[in-house]
């Protein structure tokens, strides 16, 4: 399938595959457009409009959702299925990434359904004893606090750069127990529609898959947004996303409405190079290739202002030859040239660095395959903003404190060498706004299990309802004493 | 006659004073048939390669790199084309850290002038290394708004800034097909609706201006007399580029600017006041008198918008010459912006022109809807994505870039960030012979949303939001 033959992207709405009322939209990529359902003909029964329809899926078990998790991830084995199949096919075009980076993050989406994971994410994200029931704890006051996590009507406004967004939106919903409208991306409009019917296809009545609808609208279209985006219809909206695209949903919250958001980061590495023999250093290019090139530099995991320890010029020019080689040298499942080369705006202002050698020293960059841009002054390019395609700046920094000087909440992601240096970071980087630090090499491969941008999306996701108990024998209620 | 002129080859003579060249006449630079002036802009184009490409240090560089040693064809120069983003490819630390002699140094390798008499080392300012690069220099560098938060700075000489002001004087003063010699034009009073001085180019032609149109002080009126401080522009940028993305919070003000708060404060608070006593005086001196003004479409229609406000109304002589700049894409003109215009000033209609900060073009709309290409301009349209130049022939569409044959000390090879429709060999029915492209133009980073580009437009607005976010911050 082709998209000039005009791909067709079905909404999906609580176990009912929609594919009527079509109208097209402009696609991401260089083919064209996508036909799918008219948008503001879904809103009669996109939202939940009675919350206490929820009770089906507040009924099941934890154990009974991960089954359910388990057999569906089965079915997900791109292999044997077509809607996926479709949805890849789509996405070679329109995806950031190139195609053999799309076909190992197809390859990736089962291991998100694994039981292990599923089983880590609710030890490490949210108390599952909270989920199944109420849980007490006798305060010294006498009184006990029983404490139970319900799920939420929420819109998930899922990034289209990766592939596993769709499906981790999904999934916390399901471990949740809410009810999810799943805005797909024009970047990957049918990945989420693929997955939810798939869901149809395993179990149409089961509670999971009835809570669960998939649609695509253009992202800001009043028409929808406004209609759907209402404490009446939902509890939050869970949003990925540029500082515009979020900054454009904030005019839609109010007292009722809450706003989850996974706004727009960007990520740095910190190095030591102290006492670095060559190949150490070798070791050194060949994991900050990784965090640079992987997944195309397309995630907002990826490495691409990385602050230099104790380098002088010659040996930071030597990181940045190396890193360039081993980036080169990565395998096209995790890391190719460019789509398209590096953009040209990004690609003027290397080319310009280029000429201005006592600022900068460019590596690379003249076949469209990555760059390396080595600063000369402690500082980042004034163009760090447009880093992508595989570019990165490298900048000598005298102190970890003058590294850190330039982080802010933006900041997401830290890769930091050698490991030792982490003790030190961690504290710091955190206070200055940062949410995760990793080992140098791993910045792109985060667990699902944990938080993601400083917050605990599983707790997020729920209600937190308490029942206060008082013993009576020890507190006489107010009434009695007045 | 005068032997080492007819000895000197047409195109040298063309680019080295095209007013002489063409006796002063609009009419004759849209006039040569365009073999000829293919051929003439070769061998100029050849001229300026010869004697720039050792001269300007990064172009030399880029030429080494790219191994062009020779032109044969206007094509050859298309890898050899500066992007905006050589004119700020210093890094922004050296004017937050007051390296201005760095600064001088970037600069230098710009321009073949010689600035080893600056000195730059006591500069604490933009507008204090303006005025040293102006006292010590030939150079009378502009400076753009600001793109990403970062200001462009273009190493323009006194001598090619009057030269463009005096074909701009003779593109806009006369009609095509009337054949005038504006070589003996009198004088004429120019309104300007913005500060007299500043460093952005809108405001540095106005010496040029000064001397050449109004041809004295007396004759030049602008509303504001002082100079528009180049670092609260900079500021201004950084501040719109910070307001974009929620990161107003880390924009660090000059602690020197902020110590002038009091005395820009003021100068905010007497703004419209001024505006209201310039036009009260002013459409009462100068009524009935012909009158040039040039300026971006919202700064005339402002000035305009205030005196139609306070009861002027068809205030000049007729054949006033009223030159909108920049086009209205992006703004929210008014519908009527040009009738409001042409109802104050009392012309039958303004006159659009299509330039930019970079290079010498003066282009001007015809009836058609055309913006015809100045002969001492190359034009190249460039496929968008790998800069590579589509066909000189039949009608184009891409990226425009520019080749400036007036540019002498520093190159003038620039690619734009527009999109344009360029028509090679469809003669326009307004009868001139050169190149013209469609009204339509569009940036390339509104299309793909990328970054906004704070244009000179905006600059009016983006300083008063810098002095208002000054007074909100405390002196420390």
């Amino acid at each position: 399938m082709s998209l000039d033959t005009e791909c067709l992207v079905p909404a999906v709405i609580r176990g009912e595959v929609v594919q009527s009322g079509l109208v097209t939209f402009e696609a991401r990529g260089k083919n064209g457009s996508f036909a799918a359902p008219e948008p503001t003909r879904l809103l009669e029964h996109l939202p939940l409009r009675d919350p206490t329809l929820l009770g089906d899926v507040a009924a099941l078990g934890v154990d009974e959702i991960v089954d359910y998790l388990v057999a569906l991830g089965d079915r997900l084995l791109i292999e044997h299925n077509p809607h996926l199949q479709a949805a890849r096919e789509l996405s070679y075009d329109a995806a950031p990434t190139t195609q053999p980076v799309v076909d190992a993050q197809y390859r990736m989406l089962p291991g998100l359904f694994r039981r292990e994971a599923l089983e880590e994410m609710l030890t490490v994200g949210i108390d599952r004893a909270y989920l199944d029931g109420w849980v007490p704890t006798k305060l010294g006051d006498g009184r006990t606090l029983a404490v139970r996590a319900f799920g939420s009507r929420a819109v998930h406004i899922s990034a289209g750069n990766g592939t596993l967004g769709s499906a981790l939106g999904l999934i916390r919903n399901a471990l949740t127990r809410g009810d999810a409208i799943l805005k797909s991306p024009s970047n990957d409009p049918l990945t989420g529609a693929a997955i939810a019917q798939t869901m149809c296809e395993l179990d149409p009545d089961h509670p999971v898959t009835r809570h669960v609808s998939v649609a695509y609208w253009r992202g800001g279209d009043d028409a929808v947004e406004r209609a759907l985006y209402h404490p009446q219809n939902i509890e939050k909206i869970v949003a990925w996303g540029g500082y515009a695209s979020i900054k454009h949903i904030t005019k839609y919250l109010q007292p009722g409405l809450e706003l989850v958001t996974f706004d727009p980061k960007r990520s740095a590495s910190i190095i030591d190079l102290a006492g670095l023999d060559d190949a150490s250093l070798g070791d050194v290019a060949a994991r900050l290739a990784t965090d640079i090139g992987q997944l195309n530099q397309a995630a907002c995991t990826n490495a691409r202002v990385v602050y230099v320890l104790n380098a002088g010029e010659d040996l930071l020019d030597a990181l940045a030859e190396r890193t360039l080689a081993a980036m080169l040298e990565l395998p096209s499942e995790i890391s190719t040239a460019p789509k398209g080369g590096i953009a040209p705006e990004l690609l003027a202002n290397l080319d310009a660095a280029r000429l201005v050698d006592d600022f900068y020293h460019v590596v690379g960059g003249e076949h469209g395959e990555g760059a390396v841009i080595v600063s000369r002054m402690p500082a980042p390019i004034d163009f760090a903003e447009l880093l992508a395609d595989r570019v990165a700046n490298l900048v000598p920094v005298d102190s970890l404190d003058d590294a850190l000087s330039f982080f802010d909440t933006y900041t997401q992601t830290v890769g930091v060498y050698p490991e030792r240096l982490k003790a030190e970071v961690r504290d710091l980087a955190a206070l200055r706004g940062a949410q995760r630090i990793a080992t140098l090499g791993h910045a792109c491969v985060p667990s699902f299990a944990g938080p993601q941008d400083a917050i605990e999306p599983l707790r997020r996701l729920c209600r937190w309802v308490v029942d206060e108990s008082t013993d009576e024998v020890t507190h006489q209620p107010s009434y009695v004493l007045g | 006659m005068d032997f080492a002129l007819a000895l000197t080859p047409p195109a040298q003579r063309m680019v080295e004073d095209p007013i002489e060249y063409f006796a002063g006449s609009f009419t004759r630079m849209e006039q040569v048939a365009p073999g000829q002036l293919a051929q003439l802009q070769l061998e100029a184009l050849q001229l300026r390669f010869v004697a720039l490409r050792d001269a300007i240090p990064m172009l030399k560089k880029l030429a080494d790199r790219q191994r062009v040693e020779t032109i044969g064809a206007v094509q050859d120069v298309v890898p050899l084309l500066f992007d905006h983003a050589i004119y700020k490819s210093y890094p922004s630390q050296l004017i937050a850290g007051r390296q201005f002699d760095r600064l001088t140094t970037w600069l230098g390798r710009l321009t073949t002038c010689d600035l080893s008499g600056v000195d730059a080392g006591r500069c604490g300012s933009i507008d204090e290394w303006f005025a040293e690069l102006d006292a010590r220099t030939v150079l009378r560098v502009a400076h753009t708004s600001g793109t990403s938060g970062t200001i462009s700075f273009l190493p323009w000489s006194q001598t090619e800034l009057e030269m463009f002001i005096g074909l701009l004087a003779i593109v806009f003063t006369q009609e095509f097909g009337t054949d005038e010699d504006g070589r003996g034009r009198s004088a004429i009073d120019v309104l300007f609706p913005y500060f007299r001085s500043g460093g952005t180019m809108a405001t540095r032609q106005n010496d040029a201006t000064e001397k050449l149109i109004a041809r004295g002080r007396e004759q030049f009126h602008a509303v504001f007399e002082g100079r528009v401080s180049s670092d609260v522009l900079y500021l201004a940028a950084r501040l719109r580029y910070a307001t974009a993305r929620g990161q107003v919070n880390t924009v660090e003000v000059d602690p020197a600017l902020l110590a002038r708060k009091d005395e820009l404060e003021q100068l905010l608070a007497t703004m419209p006041e001024s505006v209201g006593t310039f036009l009260q005086r002013k459409t009462r001196e100068l009524a009935g008198r012909r009158v040039w003004t040039l300026a971006t479409w919202n700064m005339i229609h402002g000035m305009a918008a205030s005196g139609i406000a306070q009861g002027h109304e068809a205030v000049f002589a007729t054949d006033s010459v009223i030159v909108a700049a920049g086009g209205t894409k992006g703004w929210a003109a008014p519908e009527d912006w040009q009738q409001t215009v042409a109802r104050f000033f009392g012309v039958e209609k303004l006159r659009l022109f299509y330039g930019m900060s970079e290079i010498s073009l003066a282009s001007r709309l015809c009836d058609h809807g055309h913006y015809h290409v100045s002969p001492w301009i190359i034009p190249f349209v460039l496929d968008p994505d790998s800069s590579a130049p589509l066909p000189r022939t039949g009608t184009q569409t891409g990226r425009a870039a520019y080749f400036d044959l007036l540019a002498c000390t520093r190159w003038g090879g620039f690619i734009t960030g527009d999109e344009v429709t360029l028509h090679w060999d469809d003669p326009c029915p307004c009868g001139r012979q050169t190149v013209y492209f469609d009204e339509r133009i569009e940036r390339y980073s509104d299309k793909r949303g990328g970054q906004d580009k704070i244009t000179c437009v905006a600059s009016a607005d983006a300083y008063n939001e810098a002095l208002e976010y000054l007074n909100t911050l405390e002196v420390r």
